[in-house]
Protein backbone atom coordinates (compact mmCIF):
# COMPACT_ATOMS: atom_id res chain seq x y z
CA UNK A 1 0.00 0.00 0.00
CA UNK A 2 1.89 3.04 -1.23
CA UNK A 3 1.61 6.46 1.07
CA UNK A 4 3.28 9.98 1.47
CA UNK A 5 2.82 11.59 4.70
CA UNK A 6 4.78 14.80 6.23
CA UNK A 7 4.33 15.78 9.72
CA UNK A 8 4.79 19.56 10.54
CA UNK A 9 7.45 19.93 8.11
CA UNK A 10 10.02 23.06 8.00
CA UNK A 11 12.72 23.45 5.56
CA UNK A 12 15.10 26.06 6.58
CA UNK A 13 18.28 26.35 4.58
CA UNK A 14 21.45 28.33 4.73
CA UNK A 15 22.18 31.11 2.26
CA UNK A 16 25.83 31.46 2.49
CA UNK A 17 26.41 34.28 0.55
CA UNK A 18 30.06 35.65 1.68
CA UNK A 19 33.44 33.76 0.09
CA UNK A 20 34.51 34.25 3.77
CA UNK A 21 31.20 32.02 4.78
CA UNK A 22 32.92 29.76 2.37
CA UNK A 23 36.13 29.30 3.78
CA UNK A 24 37.83 26.72 6.58
CA UNK A 25 40.48 28.35 6.72
CA UNK A 26 38.61 31.98 7.64
CA UNK A 27 36.19 30.27 9.91
CA UNK A 28 39.20 28.48 11.78
CA UNK A 29 40.81 32.03 12.00
CA UNK A 30 37.88 33.46 13.48
CA UNK A 31 37.25 30.83 15.93
CA UNK A 32 40.74 30.48 17.02
CA UNK A 33 41.41 34.31 17.44
CA UNK A 34 38.11 34.51 19.69
CA UNK A 35 36.10 36.71 16.89
CA UNK A 36 38.94 39.03 16.86
CA UNK A 37 39.72 38.09 12.63
CA UNK A 38 37.41 37.47 10.05
CA UNK A 39 33.23 38.45 10.95
CA UNK A 40 32.97 34.57 10.76
CA UNK A 41 30.33 32.51 9.72
CA UNK A 42 27.16 34.40 10.57
CA UNK A 43 24.62 32.87 8.12
CA UNK A 44 21.39 33.68 7.31
CA UNK A 45 18.44 31.30 7.06
CA UNK A 46 15.57 31.36 4.74
CA UNK A 47 12.35 29.45 6.03
CA UNK A 48 11.56 27.74 2.73
CA UNK A 49 8.75 25.67 3.98
CA UNK A 50 7.12 26.10 7.31
CA UNK A 51 4.95 23.34 9.19
CA UNK A 52 3.39 21.28 6.21
CA UNK A 53 1.66 18.42 6.71
CA UNK A 54 1.18 16.15 4.09
CA UNK A 55 -0.90 13.11 4.03
CA UNK A 56 -1.70 11.66 1.09
CA UNK A 57 -2.83 7.48 0.79
CA UNK A 58 -2.99 4.83 -1.64
CA UNK A 59 -4.78 6.30 -4.65
CA UNK A 60 -4.24 10.05 -3.18
CA UNK A 61 -3.62 12.34 -6.32
CA UNK A 62 -2.88 15.82 -4.55
CA UNK A 63 -2.07 18.84 -6.09
CA UNK A 64 0.42 21.91 -5.27
CA UNK A 65 -0.52 25.00 -6.59
CA UNK A 66 1.15 28.62 -5.43
CA UNK A 67 2.99 31.33 -6.80
CA UNK A 68 6.74 30.95 -8.05
CA UNK A 69 8.79 31.39 -5.08
CA UNK A 70 5.63 29.86 -2.74
CA UNK A 71 7.95 26.75 -1.97
CA UNK A 72 6.35 24.04 -3.85
CA UNK A 73 9.55 22.29 -5.61
CA UNK A 74 11.47 22.46 -1.88
CA UNK A 75 8.11 20.48 -1.18
CA UNK A 76 8.38 18.30 -4.02
CA UNK A 77 11.91 17.71 -3.04
CA UNK A 78 11.00 16.83 0.25
CA UNK A 79 8.88 14.80 -0.25
CA UNK A 80 10.85 13.08 -2.63
CA UNK A 81 13.51 12.31 -0.51
CA UNK A 82 16.39 15.00 -1.70
CA UNK A 83 16.07 17.75 0.83
CA UNK A 84 15.47 16.66 4.43
CA UNK A 85 13.65 18.64 6.81
CA UNK A 86 14.81 21.12 9.62
CA UNK A 87 11.80 19.80 11.61
CA UNK A 88 9.19 17.35 11.35
CA UNK A 89 9.07 13.75 9.34
CA UNK A 90 8.27 12.41 6.11
CA UNK A 91 6.92 9.08 6.00
CA UNK A 92 6.55 6.96 2.81
CA UNK A 93 5.36 3.68 1.35
CA UNK A 94 6.64 2.87 -1.61
CA UNK A 95 8.87 3.44 -4.11
CA UNK A 96 9.61 7.06 -4.83
CA UNK A 97 9.81 8.21 -8.15
CA UNK A 98 9.97 12.01 -9.60
CA UNK A 99 10.00 13.99 -12.92
CA UNK A 100 11.48 17.55 -11.20
CA UNK A 101 14.24 19.31 -13.99
CA UNK A 102 13.64 17.74 -17.26
CA UNK A 103 16.70 17.13 -18.44
CA UNK A 104 19.72 16.99 -15.75
CA UNK A 105 22.36 14.81 -16.33
CA UNK A 106 21.85 15.11 -19.95
CA UNK A 107 25.40 14.59 -21.96
CA UNK A 108 25.35 16.57 -25.30
CA UNK A 109 28.15 14.47 -26.71
CA UNK A 110 25.99 11.14 -26.53
CA UNK A 111 23.22 9.73 -27.95
CA UNK A 112 19.38 10.55 -27.52
CA UNK A 113 19.65 6.49 -26.39
CA UNK A 114 22.54 6.25 -24.32
CA UNK A 115 21.05 9.65 -22.34
CA UNK A 116 17.73 7.90 -22.22
CA UNK A 117 19.86 4.44 -20.65
CA UNK A 118 21.98 6.84 -18.56
CA UNK A 119 18.88 8.93 -16.68
CA UNK A 120 16.54 5.53 -16.53
CA UNK A 121 19.64 4.63 -14.74
CA UNK A 122 19.59 7.90 -12.82
CA UNK A 123 15.67 7.22 -12.58
CA UNK A 124 16.70 3.58 -10.22
CA UNK A 125 15.63 1.89 -12.99
CA UNK A 126 17.99 -1.72 -13.97
CA UNK A 127 18.16 -4.64 -15.81
CA UNK A 128 15.15 -5.65 -17.77
CA UNK A 129 13.18 -2.91 -16.81
CA UNK A 130 15.95 -0.51 -17.90
CA UNK A 131 15.51 -1.69 -21.47
CA UNK A 132 11.96 -1.85 -21.11
CA UNK A 133 11.81 1.96 -20.36
CA UNK A 134 14.06 2.86 -22.50
CA UNK A 135 12.49 1.00 -25.60
CA UNK A 136 9.18 2.38 -24.79
CA UNK A 137 10.35 6.13 -24.48
CA UNK A 138 12.68 5.84 -27.78
CA UNK A 139 9.11 4.96 -29.36
CA UNK A 140 6.86 7.66 -27.61
CA UNK A 141 9.30 10.63 -28.89
CA UNK A 142 8.96 9.42 -32.77
CA UNK A 143 12.98 10.67 -33.06
CA UNK A 144 13.32 7.24 -35.01
CA UNK A 145 17.00 7.45 -36.70
CA UNK A 146 17.81 10.78 -34.55
CA UNK A 147 18.10 8.47 -31.46
CA UNK A 148 21.77 7.74 -32.71
CA UNK A 149 23.31 10.70 -32.86
CA UNK A 150 24.44 13.18 -30.31
CA UNK A 151 21.77 15.20 -28.35
CA UNK A 152 23.92 18.04 -29.44
CA UNK A 153 22.83 17.91 -33.28
CA UNK A 154 18.43 18.39 -31.49
CA UNK A 155 16.59 21.20 -31.85
CA UNK A 156 15.17 22.46 -28.43
CA UNK A 157 11.61 20.69 -29.15
CA UNK A 158 13.73 17.02 -30.00
CA UNK A 159 15.39 17.87 -26.75
CA UNK A 160 12.06 17.98 -25.49
CA UNK A 161 10.73 15.57 -26.41
CA UNK A 162 13.34 13.13 -25.46
CA UNK A 163 13.47 14.71 -21.97
CA UNK A 164 10.15 14.16 -21.52
CA UNK A 165 9.65 10.71 -22.69
CA UNK A 166 12.38 9.36 -20.44
CA UNK A 167 11.26 11.02 -17.59
CA UNK A 168 8.05 9.85 -17.87
CA UNK A 169 9.35 5.76 -18.48
CA UNK A 170 9.55 5.08 -15.20
CA UNK A 171 6.31 3.26 -12.93
CA UNK A 172 6.71 3.88 -9.26
CA UNK A 173 4.12 3.84 -6.35
CA UNK A 174 4.78 7.23 -5.52
CA UNK A 175 5.14 9.74 -8.22
CA UNK A 176 6.37 13.34 -7.76
CA UNK A 177 5.82 15.71 -10.39
CA UNK A 178 6.83 19.51 -10.86
CA UNK A 179 5.15 20.83 -13.78
CA UNK A 180 6.25 18.90 -16.74
CA UNK A 181 3.99 19.59 -19.60
CA UNK A 182 5.21 22.54 -21.04
CA UNK A 183 5.04 24.39 -24.24
CA UNK A 184 5.46 22.19 -27.71
CA UNK A 185 3.20 21.30 -30.59
CA UNK A 186 -0.50 20.59 -30.30
CA UNK A 187 -0.04 16.74 -30.98
CA UNK A 188 2.91 16.63 -28.60
CA UNK A 189 0.88 18.31 -25.55
CA UNK A 190 -2.00 15.54 -26.40
CA UNK A 191 0.44 12.85 -26.26
CA UNK A 192 2.25 14.01 -23.56
CA UNK A 193 -0.78 14.64 -21.11
CA UNK A 194 -2.05 10.57 -22.07
CA UNK A 195 1.49 10.08 -21.11
CA UNK A 196 1.43 11.58 -17.94
CA UNK A 197 -2.25 10.05 -17.36
CA UNK A 198 -0.80 6.42 -17.90
CA UNK A 199 1.83 7.17 -15.60
CA UNK A 200 -0.02 8.70 -12.63
CA UNK A 201 -2.87 5.79 -13.21
CA UNK A 202 0.03 3.61 -12.66
CA UNK A 203 1.37 5.43 -9.35
CA UNK A 204 -0.33 4.81 -6.13
CA UNK A 205 0.17 8.23 -4.81
CA UNK A 206 1.07 11.17 -6.40
CA UNK A 207 1.85 14.56 -5.70
CA UNK A 208 1.75 17.42 -8.75
CA UNK A 209 2.51 21.18 -8.69
CA UNK A 210 1.26 22.78 -11.37
CA UNK A 211 -0.12 26.28 -12.28
CA UNK A 212 -2.54 25.01 -14.38
CA UNK A 213 -6.52 24.53 -13.61
CA UNK A 214 -6.88 22.32 -16.61
CA UNK A 215 -4.40 19.75 -15.53
CA UNK A 216 -4.94 20.21 -11.79
CA UNK A 217 -8.54 19.09 -12.36
CA UNK A 218 -7.62 16.93 -14.88
CA UNK A 219 -5.22 14.90 -12.18
CA UNK A 220 -5.75 15.37 -8.99
CA UNK A 221 -8.88 15.22 -6.62
CA UNK A 222 -7.01 17.14 -3.86
CA UNK A 223 -5.44 20.21 -3.68
CA UNK A 224 -3.07 22.81 -1.58
CA UNK A 225 -2.28 26.07 -1.80
CA UNK A 226 1.23 27.01 -0.48
CA UNK A 227 2.27 30.54 -0.28
CA UNK A 228 5.53 31.59 1.78
CA UNK A 229 5.76 27.83 2.64
CA UNK A 230 3.02 27.69 4.12
CA UNK A 231 -0.24 25.48 3.43
CA UNK A 232 -2.99 28.42 3.32
CA UNK A 233 -5.99 26.28 1.90
CA UNK A 234 -6.24 22.43 1.39
CA UNK A 235 -9.57 20.93 0.10
CA UNK A 236 -11.20 19.33 -2.95
CA UNK A 237 -9.63 20.78 -5.89
CA UNK A 238 -12.46 23.05 -7.18
CA UNK A 239 -12.69 25.07 -3.56
CA UNK A 240 -8.67 25.64 -3.71
CA UNK A 241 -8.35 26.60 -6.52
CA UNK A 242 -11.37 28.98 -6.21
CA UNK A 243 -9.41 30.43 -3.37
CA UNK A 244 -5.90 31.16 -5.12
CA UNK A 245 -7.43 32.69 -8.03
CA UNK A 246 -9.24 34.98 -5.80
CA UNK A 247 -6.38 36.32 -4.14
CA UNK A 248 -4.00 36.12 -6.72
CA UNK A 249 -6.32 36.60 -9.89
CA UNK A 250 -5.84 35.46 -13.71
CA UNK B 1 22.68 5.26 8.03
CA UNK B 2 19.68 3.42 6.00
CA UNK B 3 20.47 5.65 3.08
CA UNK B 4 23.99 4.65 3.53
CA UNK B 5 23.07 0.87 2.98
CA UNK B 6 20.49 1.74 0.20
CA UNK B 7 23.83 3.43 -1.18
CA UNK B 8 25.81 0.37 -1.32
CA UNK B 9 22.29 -1.34 -2.52
CA UNK B 10 22.35 0.81 -5.52
CA UNK B 11 26.05 -0.30 -7.04
CA UNK B 12 24.80 -1.22 -10.41
CA UNK B 13 24.19 2.71 -10.58
CA UNK B 14 26.73 3.91 -9.29
CA UNK B 15 29.30 1.56 -11.58
CA UNK B 16 27.29 2.34 -14.06
CA UNK B 17 28.06 6.32 -14.13
CA UNK B 18 31.34 5.83 -12.94
CA UNK B 19 31.70 3.22 -16.08
CA UNK B 20 30.24 6.14 -18.08
CA UNK B 21 32.52 9.24 -16.89
CA UNK B 22 35.63 6.98 -17.79
CA UNK B 23 34.32 6.19 -21.48
CA UNK B 24 33.08 9.94 -21.57
CA UNK B 25 37.33 10.99 -21.56
CA UNK B 26 37.17 9.22 -24.54
CA UNK B 27 34.82 9.94 -27.01
CA UNK B 28 36.13 11.88 -30.02
CA UNK B 29 39.07 10.50 -29.91
CA UNK B 30 41.05 8.05 -31.50
CA UNK B 31 43.65 6.58 -29.34
CA UNK B 32 40.47 5.92 -26.44
CA UNK B 33 41.57 4.52 -23.13
CA UNK B 34 44.97 4.12 -24.83
CA UNK B 35 45.55 7.60 -23.87
CA UNK B 36 45.48 6.85 -19.62
CA UNK B 37 47.97 4.01 -20.50
CA UNK B 38 50.15 6.47 -22.54
CA UNK B 39 50.32 9.34 -20.06
CA UNK B 40 51.90 7.30 -17.27
CA UNK B 41 54.45 5.09 -19.90
CA UNK B 42 55.68 8.59 -20.46
CA UNK B 43 56.15 10.05 -17.43
CA UNK B 44 57.98 6.53 -16.13
CA UNK B 45 59.68 6.22 -18.84
CA UNK B 46 61.23 9.97 -18.45
CA UNK B 47 61.59 9.54 -14.71
CA UNK B 48 63.63 5.77 -15.51
CA UNK B 49 66.03 7.20 -18.40
CA UNK B 50 66.90 10.09 -16.08
CA UNK B 51 67.74 8.22 -13.38
CA UNK B 52 69.51 5.62 -15.17
CA UNK B 53 72.09 8.63 -16.42
CA UNK B 54 72.22 9.67 -12.70
CA UNK B 55 72.79 6.25 -10.67
CA UNK B 56 73.55 4.24 -13.18
CA UNK B 57 71.71 0.68 -13.61
CA UNK B 58 71.50 -0.80 -10.23
CA UNK B 59 70.06 -4.14 -8.92
CA UNK B 60 67.03 -2.36 -7.80
CA UNK B 61 64.72 -2.49 -10.14
CA UNK B 62 63.63 1.21 -10.50
CA UNK B 63 61.57 0.84 -13.59
CA UNK B 64 59.21 -2.01 -11.88
CA UNK B 65 59.05 0.43 -8.64
CA UNK B 66 58.11 3.53 -10.97
CA UNK B 67 55.44 1.17 -13.51
CA UNK B 68 53.88 0.45 -10.15
CA UNK B 69 54.51 3.84 -8.17
CA UNK B 70 53.36 6.25 -10.44
CA UNK B 71 49.84 4.98 -11.15
CA UNK B 72 49.39 4.02 -7.34
CA UNK B 73 50.15 7.57 -6.28
CA UNK B 74 47.35 8.93 -9.09
CA UNK B 75 45.16 6.78 -7.48
CA UNK B 76 45.97 8.05 -3.95
CA UNK B 77 45.90 11.56 -5.37
CA UNK B 78 42.56 11.20 -7.40
CA UNK B 79 40.64 9.70 -3.85
CA UNK B 80 41.83 12.59 -2.36
CA UNK B 81 41.57 15.41 -4.64
CA UNK B 82 37.71 13.89 -6.56
CA UNK B 83 36.31 13.21 -3.02
CA UNK B 84 36.37 17.03 -2.77
CA UNK B 85 34.70 17.48 -6.11
CA UNK B 86 32.65 14.79 -6.39
CA UNK B 87 29.62 16.54 -4.64
CA UNK B 88 29.62 19.66 -6.29
CA UNK B 89 30.47 18.23 -9.68
CA UNK B 90 26.73 15.82 -9.13
CA UNK B 91 24.87 19.37 -8.04
CA UNK B 92 22.05 18.56 -10.94
CA UNK B 93 21.92 15.18 -9.98
CA UNK B 94 21.18 15.50 -6.60
CA UNK B 95 18.30 18.10 -7.21
CA UNK B 96 16.88 15.81 -9.50
CA UNK B 97 16.55 12.33 -8.88
CA UNK B 98 15.89 10.51 -5.46
CA UNK B 99 19.01 8.71 -5.28
CA UNK B 100 20.58 7.84 -1.82
CA UNK B 101 23.25 10.62 -1.56
CA UNK B 102 26.15 8.59 -0.86
CA UNK B 103 25.58 7.28 -4.94
CA UNK B 104 27.43 10.65 -5.54
CA UNK B 105 30.32 10.01 -3.81
CA UNK B 106 30.54 5.94 -4.29
CA UNK B 107 30.53 6.97 -8.17
CA UNK B 108 33.82 9.45 -8.21
CA UNK B 109 35.72 6.44 -6.00
CA UNK B 110 34.58 3.65 -8.30
CA UNK B 111 35.55 6.28 -11.17
CA UNK B 112 39.39 6.61 -9.94
CA UNK B 113 39.28 3.00 -9.60
CA UNK B 114 38.85 2.54 -13.16
CA UNK B 115 41.20 4.83 -14.63
CA UNK B 116 43.87 3.15 -12.17
CA UNK B 117 42.92 0.04 -13.82
CA UNK B 118 43.84 1.54 -17.14
CA UNK B 119 47.31 2.19 -15.84
CA UNK B 120 47.99 -0.85 -13.84
CA UNK B 121 48.00 -3.05 -17.09
CA UNK B 122 51.51 -0.55 -17.89
CA UNK B 123 52.69 -1.82 -14.81
CA UNK B 124 51.58 -5.14 -14.82
CA UNK B 125 53.29 -5.83 -18.25
CA UNK B 126 56.42 -3.83 -17.09
CA UNK B 127 56.76 -6.36 -14.31
CA UNK B 128 56.28 -9.12 -16.08
CA UNK B 129 59.12 -7.48 -18.89
CA UNK B 130 61.36 -6.94 -15.95
CA UNK B 131 60.91 -10.25 -14.53
CA UNK B 132 60.12 -9.51 -11.36
CA UNK B 133 59.69 -13.00 -9.80
CA UNK B 134 55.99 -13.99 -9.18
CA UNK B 135 55.12 -15.62 -5.83
CA UNK B 136 52.53 -16.04 -3.84
CA UNK B 137 53.96 -12.43 -2.03
CA UNK B 138 52.90 -10.89 -4.81
CA UNK B 139 49.29 -11.55 -4.55
CA UNK B 140 49.02 -10.10 -1.55
CA UNK B 141 48.79 -6.78 -3.22
CA UNK B 142 45.22 -7.67 -3.64
CA UNK B 143 44.50 -7.45 -0.67
CA UNK B 144 46.38 -4.27 -0.56
CA UNK B 145 44.62 -2.68 -3.04
CA UNK B 146 40.94 -3.42 -1.32
CA UNK B 147 42.83 -1.61 1.69
CA UNK B 148 43.34 1.49 -0.44
CA UNK B 149 39.75 1.21 -1.99
CA UNK B 150 38.14 1.18 1.63
CA UNK B 151 40.67 4.23 2.56
CA UNK B 152 38.93 6.01 -0.99
CA UNK B 153 35.66 5.22 0.34
CA UNK B 154 36.74 7.10 3.94
CA UNK B 155 37.85 9.61 2.39
CA UNK B 156 34.91 10.50 -0.13
CA UNK B 157 32.72 10.25 2.69
CA UNK B 158 34.45 12.50 4.49
CA UNK B 159 35.91 14.91 2.19
CA UNK B 160 32.64 14.80 -0.44
CA UNK B 161 30.58 16.67 2.38
CA UNK B 162 33.14 18.64 3.86
CA UNK B 163 34.44 20.54 0.59
CA UNK B 164 30.93 21.19 -0.34
CA UNK B 165 30.48 23.73 2.87
CA UNK B 166 34.36 24.53 2.74
CA UNK B 167 35.11 24.98 -0.79
CA UNK B 168 39.18 25.86 0.65
CA UNK B 169 39.32 22.00 1.19
CA UNK B 170 39.64 21.09 -2.60
CA UNK B 171 42.57 23.80 -3.03
CA UNK B 172 44.19 22.79 -0.20
CA UNK B 173 43.88 18.77 -0.59
CA UNK B 174 45.56 19.49 -4.07
CA UNK B 175 48.40 21.40 -1.95
CA UNK B 176 48.92 18.55 -0.16
CA UNK B 177 49.02 15.93 -2.22
CA UNK B 178 51.45 18.04 -4.32
CA UNK B 179 53.91 18.13 -0.83
CA UNK B 180 53.16 14.73 -0.39
CA UNK B 181 54.63 13.46 -3.78
CA UNK B 182 57.56 14.32 -2.99
CA UNK B 183 57.49 13.43 1.11
CA UNK B 184 56.50 9.80 -0.11
CA UNK B 185 58.74 7.87 -1.79
CA UNK B 186 57.14 7.78 -5.07
CA UNK B 187 59.73 8.48 -7.57
CA UNK B 188 62.26 8.16 -5.40
CA UNK B 189 63.33 4.87 -2.96
CA UNK B 190 64.45 5.61 0.68
CA UNK B 191 67.31 3.78 2.28
CA UNK B 192 66.70 1.06 4.67
CA UNK B 193 67.12 3.60 7.50
CA UNK B 194 65.02 6.52 6.07
CA UNK B 195 62.27 3.57 5.59
CA UNK B 196 62.03 3.59 9.75
CA UNK B 197 62.44 7.54 10.31
CA UNK B 198 59.17 9.01 11.18
CA UNK B 199 59.05 10.89 8.15
CA UNK B 200 57.88 7.94 6.62
CA UNK B 201 56.62 5.56 9.06
CA UNK B 202 54.27 8.99 10.24
CA UNK B 203 53.02 9.25 6.52
CA UNK B 204 49.83 7.35 6.00
CA UNK B 205 50.12 7.61 1.94
CA UNK B 206 53.57 6.05 2.33
CA UNK B 207 52.12 2.69 3.92
CA UNK B 208 49.35 2.87 1.61
CA UNK B 209 51.75 2.58 -1.29
CA UNK B 210 53.91 -0.13 0.52
CA UNK B 211 50.90 -2.49 0.80
CA UNK B 212 50.00 -2.51 -2.88
CA UNK B 213 53.81 -1.87 -4.12
CA UNK B 214 55.74 -3.77 -1.56
CA UNK B 215 54.12 -7.28 -2.48
CA UNK B 216 54.69 -6.95 -6.13
CA UNK B 217 57.90 -5.72 -5.65
CA UNK B 218 58.48 -9.14 -3.21
CA UNK B 219 58.76 -7.37 0.10
CA UNK B 220 55.91 -7.37 2.61
CA UNK B 221 56.21 -5.10 5.76
CA UNK B 222 54.26 -6.44 8.64
CA UNK B 223 53.97 -2.52 10.10
CA UNK B 224 53.02 -0.79 7.02
CA UNK B 225 50.04 -3.29 6.73
CA UNK B 226 48.93 -2.72 9.95
CA UNK B 227 49.29 0.99 9.65
CA UNK B 228 47.48 0.71 6.38
CA UNK B 229 44.59 -1.26 7.14
CA UNK B 230 43.88 1.05 10.86
CA UNK B 231 44.31 3.63 9.11
CA UNK B 232 41.72 2.82 6.25
CA UNK B 233 39.16 1.66 8.74
CA UNK B 234 39.05 4.19 11.26
CA UNK B 235 38.83 6.62 7.52
CA UNK B 236 35.94 5.17 6.66
CA UNK B 237 34.13 5.32 9.97
CA UNK B 238 34.81 8.96 10.65
CA UNK B 239 33.69 9.05 6.93
CA UNK B 240 30.43 7.42 7.80
CA UNK B 241 30.00 9.92 10.71
CA UNK B 242 30.90 12.85 8.92
CA UNK B 243 28.16 12.08 6.20
CA UNK B 244 25.40 10.85 8.82
CA UNK B 245 25.54 14.39 10.32
CA UNK B 246 26.19 16.17 7.26
CA UNK B 247 23.53 14.48 5.26
CA UNK B 248 20.50 16.87 6.06
CA UNK B 249 23.03 19.89 4.90
CA UNK B 250 23.98 19.01 1.64
CA UNK B 251 21.78 19.70 -0.37
CA UNK B 252 22.15 23.34 0.48
CA UNK B 253 25.42 23.74 0.72
CA UNK B 254 26.13 22.57 -3.14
Amino acid sequence: MAGLKLYGVTVSYPVVLNSRQRSALANAANTLSFGRYGRGANVDYVQALRDVSVDIPQGGRLGVIGRNGSGKSTLLKTAAGIIRPSRGRREVNGKVGCVLNLGAGLDPDKSGLENMRMIARLHGLDGEELDAAVEDAAAFTELEAFLEMPVRAYSSGMGARLNFAIATAQRSDVMIIDEVIGTGDAYFVSKAVDRVRALCDGAGVLMLATHSYAILRDFCDRAIWLDAGRVVAEGNVDEVWEAYYAAHGG
Amino acid sequence: MDELIASLKAWRTWFAIAMDDVAGKYRRTVLGPLWLVMIQAGFISGLWLLHRNIYGAGEDNFLAYLAVGLPLWSLLTMLVADSCDSLLKARGLIDSYPLPMAVHLFRSVATSVLIFAHSFVVSIIVLLATREPLTLTTLLFVPGLVIVIVFGFGLALTLGPLAARFRDLLPAAQAGMNLMFVLTPVFWIPTPELRTSPLLQLNPFYHMMEVVRGPLLGHVDPVSWTVASLTAVATLVIGIVVFIRTRPQITFWI
